[in-house]
């Protein structure tokens, strides 16, 4: 990120800033953007990011890294939270994936999947370029957690037991052959036992096998599914129960759009009447993330309003996902 | 008579307003004062408060961009008026001084504004409500800076991405004077100058985007006093700047026509401010960002497309 961006998106709660005390906001989102945080925490900056009330002493944690670079926050800087809380929750989600467990990247993925429902739900954070940044984030960890990488051919045969097996196979019953020394036999084996072994591993490991079996299972649901001439809100509600169903991993697929739109048939533009999808699919919902989660919470206090069967069913499917992020809280399903 | 604005029947009062403000914040100066103007820092504070709209006025000493600040503060100040009311202010003392001018000025009929100094606080606020009150109140935030610096950015002096207000305005107004375009000897350098400020303007890095920019023809009632063949010479002088100004940046450039302090009864204290509030109000905030490049699936089920 550069200066001049990370400025600009200050400017939501600046007007102009000296360059020394840009340079320190920006450490301060450095440091928080780099510290170790649960969900709770992380949802609170999502919650300070949309200019909602957040319990939680983000103050506290604000004010600590202020005060070591002599800044100060005014007692009623609700906008500069905001804009540092919105500040953090993209330099987080512009951090590579990989190299971290799924245990270890859950809180962001949470953070993550709010960003993502509030977005369905055209909520504006203080800073559009947020929602772009959690969504790239979910896509990303989404195709990593189903990389089955690219399987090289088993290892070749030695030479001795190639000869061997060829040996066996060509040599009359009966007939005398030349055995090898068993010692360069053992030599030419252990390193091939090896090769074999992390061969094996990495073509049946629980994740390839997993992904790939999701692959099918989504493939075969998406063949299977029936053209819908059932009511469109069924059809939503069904379309991201299902899907969730049959996720190995959260987030899901990253082509959940398109999957849905799929599985939704001639009722893809239908307009959805989102009282009866809430109703429909109202579910207990995890305290910690029962604001996020409209539709789940029956809508109520909602004005009726009706939206297209895609928009709905991928909003659906992203609370349900929320939600069950939060249960399963390591990210594992 | 000395003019105040009506006290806000909103249920967000002035004294509510400054209450919002914390104990010797930045809104009251050190003597416990409201403040003229305020200070970059006072400005960043009130900014990191509530997101203000910022609205910087570029154009030469005496284009009558103080003039249409306080036209709008004193506009303001006779109640209601294109759906808004007014609701508050932390630089009252500063919008006064600048309607005073006006004021003493006018009885000699010879309506002056004071020169902003290079050394004079910048930033007015005002904080305006929708008179319906089914919206949130604005906060404007008012650059109101020494038009010698336009005139440098112009005659390349100084470069406007120097001036580090201007991207984060999100609204730029291009004052251009409209007694200097009511003169026909004026004119064609009237045009000149505005060209060159509007290309300063248009420099990579000074705004955070051209949709920032409109352009807001001052003094349009020495226009409209011109005969009609002169009149007529005239929109075809502003056609082919504002053709120009839409060219340069691609888009189509809003052109405002204030004639905010008129001798002439035919124009009301603050003719056009109707649209320069529309303007405001219709666009807020300018959120200018850098979204994360599309993730592409190297996934198979992540390239599934419908």
């Amino acid at each position: 990120m550069t200066d001049l961006i990370f400025s600009d998106r200050m400017r939501e709660a600046a007007v102009v800033l000296p360059p020394t005390e840009l340079g320190q906001y920006r450490s301060v989102v450095d440091d928080l953007a780099a510290a170790k945080f649960d969900a709770e925490f992380l949802l609170g900056l999502v919650r300070l990011a949309y200019g909602r009330d957040a319990a939680g002493d983000f103050r506290g944690a604000f004010a600590e890294q202020l005060t070591r670079r002599s800044l100060s926050l005014d007692g009623r800087a609700k906008q500069l939270m905001a804009a540092l809380a919105t500040e953090t929750l993209i330099e987080r989600f512009s951090r590579p994936t990989t190299r971290r467990t799924q245990k270890a990247l859950a809180p962001d993925s949470i953070a993550a999947m709010a960003v993502v429902v509030l977005a369905d739900q055209n909520e504006p954070p203080i800073h559009p370029d947020l929602a772009s940044f959690a969504l790239r984030w979910t896509h990303a960890l989404s195709d990593y957690l189903r990389s089955t990488g690219t399987l090289k051919p088993p290892p070749q045969l030695p030479p001795l037991l190639s000869k061997l097996q060829e040996d066996s196979e060509t040599t009359p019953e009966g007939a005398t052959t030349t055995e090898p020394d068993s010692d360069e036999l053992v030599a030419e084996l252990a390193p091939y036992v090896g090769e074999l072994s992390d061969w094996l591993r990495r073509s049946s490991s629980a994740g390839r096998v997993r992904a790939l079996e999701e692959g099918q299972s989504i493939s075969w649901w998406l063949l299977s599914s029936r053209s819908s001439a059932g009511d469109p809100a069924e059809e939503v509600v069904a379309a991201s129960a299902e899907l969730l169903s049959l996720c190995s991993f959260l987030p899901g697929p990253p082509a959940w759009n398109e999957l849905l739109a799929r599985r939704l048939g001639s009722a893809v533009a239908a307009s959805v009447d989102l009282q009866k999808v809430a109703a429909l699919s109202e579910r207990q919902v995890p305290d910690s993330v029962s604001d996020f989660c409209l539709l789940l919470n029956g809508l109520s206090n909602y004005p009726e309003a009706t939206a297209p069967a895609k928009s709905v069913a991928t909003w659906l499917y992203h609370e349900r996902q929320l939600a069950q992020l939060c249960e399963s809280k390591d990210g594992e399903r | 008579m000395t003019e105040t604005p009506n006290p806000p029947t909103d249920d967000q009062t002035i004294d509510e307003v400054l209450a919002d403000e914390p104990q010797n914040g930045p809104s009251i100066s050190e003597d416990g004062e409201r403040a003229s103007a305020l200070d970059p820092r006072r400005a960043n504070m009130l900014a990191a408060r509530r997101r203000p709209t910022v609205v910087v006025l570029a154009g030469a000493v005496g284009s009558g961009k103080t003039s249409i600040y306080a036209a709008l503060y004193e506009r303001l100040g006779k109640g209601p008026f294109a759906g808004w009311m007014f609701a508050g202010s932390q630089t009252i003392p500063g919008l006064e001084q600048r309607c005073h001018w006006w004021r003493i000025e006018s009885e000699r009929n010879v309506p002056r504004m004071e020169h902003t100094r290079s050394e004079s606080l910048p930033w007015l606020h005002i904080r305006i409500r929708d008179v319906e009150r089914k919206l949130s109140a604005k906060d404007l935030l008012m650059g109101d800076f020494d038009g010698e610096v336009f005139q440098d950015v112009l005659h390349g002096r100084a470069k406007a991405e120097d001036l580090k207000y201007l991207r984060r305005a999100d609204h730029v107004g291009v004052v251009i004077d409209g007694a200097k375009v009511a003169d026909p000897t004026g004119r064609a350098n009237e045009r000149q100058q505005t060209q060159y400020l509007l290309d300063g303007l248009l420099a990579p890095g000074a705004l955070a985007s051209p949709k920032a920019l409109s352009l807001i023809i001052s003094k349009m009632d020495l226009v409209e006093d011109l005969k009609a063949s002169e009149r007529s010479d005239v929109e075809v002088w502003l056609e082919d700047l504002n053709r120009f100004a839409n060219a340069r940046t691609g888009l189509s450039v809003p052109l405002m026509r204030l004639a905010v302090r008129s001798e002439s009864s035919r124009f009301p204290l603050g003719h056009g401010l109707e649209t320069f509030l529309e303007v405001l109000s219709l666009r807020p905030a300018l959120k200018i960002g850098q979204e994360a490049e599309v993730y592409q699936s190297v996934t198979s089920i992540g390239r599934f497309s419908a």
